[in-house]
């Protein structure tokens, strides 16, 4: 299972919308390109689930058409959503998907691994805008998680 | 470890010299029998076994332990061939050391010293010092599983601050930077907790405790639930503390006993639904004093109740981490109770709640306070 983070998005301050349609910035595309390379190296998914916020779902498209699948949205992984991202995250452990959700879900799903399944982490565990960790594990439990930095970096 | 690893096999060489002139000369009338006799005797009572051979590699003597602990089943042909190739080593002038990981009769593990003995002209035997180790192991390997639980413990909170600020960085929406620093605040809380829980067992382990003195349970009782009447509201949990016996006295360290309560009365609203009620008493049982917390909560299966005073042991992680228990808890009630002369029981069934009782030894009142 790869768990994505979103690119890199517009400022909240230039977007007068919804937040849930606040989409990618230029390099944040980029970063989306990018994050095509690094996925099928790291083995390509049989599917793609992402919160159904724009800029997770922007981060996947180009990923989704390299594939030819569909995205499949998944409010489990929102903004803000804690409990029912880890039982999410829990359901697939062990399947071929990607994930695209935010910054503090990947925190909570992250510290429940090793919270829960002992998982280590490393000595100080990383999430940079779509950046992927790949985690392995069967049966709702997991065993390792490793974390892949992104290809185009964002900007700071 | 040096004194009883050098002084039987000093002994064992004087008493070559000894049989000859010490019990004619110094010592009381004794036959070179008797002497042998009680030398034998004597080495029993290091709790070690002794083996000593002559130059030739035949053993010459066997204490009781030795036999006991080389020959105690038909499984430890084993330990023999292992004490022999010791004496046979040693002979050779190489000093040995070995463990020895036996299953039979029951898993345990020697460790099989061997030595040279010199005589005035030479060597005149060797000497193997057979010990059961196995308590020592296993210690060992609890501390060793407990350094190793405690780096994962101290890890998990940390990384959690790593990935929650990492999130933070950049983010402009006031509504999620509030929701982020409130949870970098637990987190940071959680951590501080532990450390705290950590300081507070070692304290007790090195027996920091200061003196115990006589105090009133129903003052324990006050300062332990003191503080407790809001949460347990907001959580919609009747909070009860009976008063009745004021006459039970105990000799205790005040701050660590209300503590130790404070702890099972925070579980045991932690682990309540709404609706449900705590109750906390001091009642007088085969005259000792005892603290009685009893819940109606989800409880604590049967497999998980032998073990749920361990450290860092939790039977739901995931519900630990929610309501930030640190896992130490009830590991520091444990030992709070055990120096103060006492122990503490638990009776649990599952989705029926859990009742914990502190016992201690119960002691005249000071003054009436009734």
């Amino acid at each position: 299972m790869l768990l994505v983070r979103h690119a890199h998005a517009r400022s909240r301050k230039d977007w007068s919308g919804d937040d849930r349609r606040r989409p990618l910035s230029a390099q944040g595309l980029r970063q989306a390109d990018g994050l095509v390379a690094v996925v099928h190296r790291l083995g390509p998914p049989g599917r793609v689930f992402s919160s159904p916020f724009l800029r997770c779902t922007q981060t996947m498209e180009p990923l989704c058409q390299s594939l030819g699948v569909d995205l499949e949205e998944a409010p489990e992984v929102s903004e803000g959503e804690r409990a029912a991202a880890i039982s999410f995250v829990r359901r697939y452990a062990g399947t071929d998907v990607a994930v695209c959700t935010h910054g503090d879900v990947i925190a909570e799903i992250l510290v429940s691994l090793a919270d829960e399944d002992r998982v280590d982490l490393g000595p100080n565990p990383k999430q940079a805008k779509s950046s992927v960790w790949a985690l392995e594990g069967s049966d709702g439990h997991f065993t390792r998680a490793t974390y892949y930095p992104p290809v185009v970096s964002s900007p700071s | 470890m040096t004194a009883p690893e050098d002084s039987p096999q000093t002994t064992g060489a004087q008493t070559t010299g000894a049989q000859t002139t010490g019990a004619q000369e110094d010592g009381p009338d004794i036959s070179g029998e008797q002497l042998l006799d009680l030398v034998t005797r004597a080495l029993d009572c290091g709790g070690q076994g002794i083996v000593i051979c002559g130059p030739d590699g035949t053993v010459v003597l066997r204490n009781a332990v030795a036999r006991a602990l080389v020959a105690a089943g038909e499984g430890d042909r084993l330990a023999e061939v292992a004490v022999g190739s010791a004496l046979t080593r040693a002979l050779r002038g190489e000093s040995h050391v070995e463990t020895l990981d036996l299953y039979s009769p029951t898993r345990h593990t020697l460790e099989i010293r061997s030595f040279l003995v010199q005589g005035p002209d030479g060597p005149i035997g060797a000497v193997a010092i057979v010990e059961d180790v196995s308590e020592l192991k296993r210690l060992e390997a609890v501390r060793r599983d407990f350094v190793a639980n405690l780096s994962h413990e101290l890890k998990t909170p940390l990384g959690a601050l790593s990935l929650l600020a990492e999130t933070l960085d950049g983010e402009d929406d006031p509504e999620v930077v509030a929701r982020l620093t409130g949870r970098l605040g637990t987190e940071a809380r959680r951590f501080s907790r532990l450390v705290d829980d950590l300081l507070d067992l070692s304290r007790i382990e090195a027996g920091a405790t200061g003196a115990l003195v006589p105090v009133p349970l129903a003052g324990v009782l006050d300062e332990a639930t003191e503080g407790f009447d809001d949460t347990a509201k907001a959580r919609g949990i009747q909070l009860v503390v009976e008063r009745a016996h004021h006459g039970l006295w105990v000799e205790a360290n005040r701050r660590d006993l209300a503590s130790a309560v404070a702890n099972l009365v925070d579980n045991a609203i932690k682990y309540s639904e709404p609706g449900a009620s705590v109750h906390v008493s001091a009642v007088r049982s085969d005259g000792r004093a005892c603290i009685v917390v009893r819940d109606e909560g989800i409880g604590i299966p049967r497999r998980d109740q032998e073990r749920i005073f361990e450290r860092f042991y939790r039977v739901d992680r995931a519900r630990s981490r929610w309501t930030g228990g640190t896992g130490l808890g009830l590991a520091i009630v444990r030992h709070v109770a055990a120096y103060h002369g006492g122990d503490v029981k638990l009776e649990s069934s599952e989705g029926r709640g859990s009742t914990f009782t502190i016992s201690l030894p119960a002691i005249e009142p000071i003054e009436r306070d009734g």
